[in-house]
């Protein structure tokens, strides 16, 4: 990684449902970010979920803002943590889950993003701040 | 309701809330006055119909009424 820049991963998950009120639509949140997408099928929007949340943290970092303040409210991480919780849950890779959409009404999928951020500090003091972050991550 | 992808921009509008063509991909970027911006997908042209679990999060995003912004579409 070249000096002066840093890497940022963010892990964040998508709640997908078919539209409650377009036919033939499935509809993606990420909760995390409360961004909201909506796509032809199953894959389709998480694709199109996962280029809004792109759009999204691209804008606010090239504006100075922190991307992950904001969030969906807490009615919405209710009700789908309800669903998950009112099955039995399954477990899939990404590509059998949407392989299975057809007899699915919901999915929860993770969606991990990595974004190169450009800083004007001095990468001993980029370091420094870095450290006890690895430190907390091993 | 669900609304098209067309009457949403318009009723923005109102708001003040511009739209900013894809350069790429399928989302219009939109921006209020403050800078804040928040995403429209328009995978099927004008006429997409979106849901309202898109547009109940598109007014949590600008701060609007709801019910307000409904009765502009």
């Amino acid at each position: 990684m070249p000096n002066g820049t840093a890497m940022r991963t963010l892990n964040l998950s998508v709640f997908l449902t078919r539209a409650p009120d377009v036919e033939g639509q499935w509809v993606g949140h990420c909760l995390d970010l409360d961004v909201v997408s909506q796509g032809d099928s199953m894959r389709h929007a998480y694709e199109m979920t996962r280029e809004a949340v792109e759009l999204l943290i691209l804008d606010d970092l090239n504006a100075g803002r922190e991307p992950t303040l904001r969030s969906a409210p807490r009615e919405e991480w209710e009700a789908a943590t309800r669903v998950v919780h009112s099955a039995n849950p399954k477990l899939y890779t990404l590509s059998e889950l949407f392989a299975n959409e057809g007899h699915m009404h919901y999915a929860l999928a993770p969606l991990m993003l990595g974004f190169e951020a450009v800083t004007s500090m001095h990468p001993a003091a980029l370091q420094e701040i870095e450290a006890p972050l690895r430190a907390q991550a091993a | 309701m669900p609304a098209r992808f067309r009457d949403i921009r318009r009723a923005l509008l109102d708001y003040g809330i511009t739209a900013e063509p894809p350069s790429s991909g399928s989302h219009w970027k939109l921006r209020d006055a403050t800078g804040k911006a928040y995403t429209l997908p328009c995978h099927n042209g004008d006429r997409t119909e979106i849901s309202d679990v898109y547009l109940r999060a598109l007014c949590r995003a600008f701060g609007l009424d709801w019910h307000e912004f409904m009765r502009k579409l």
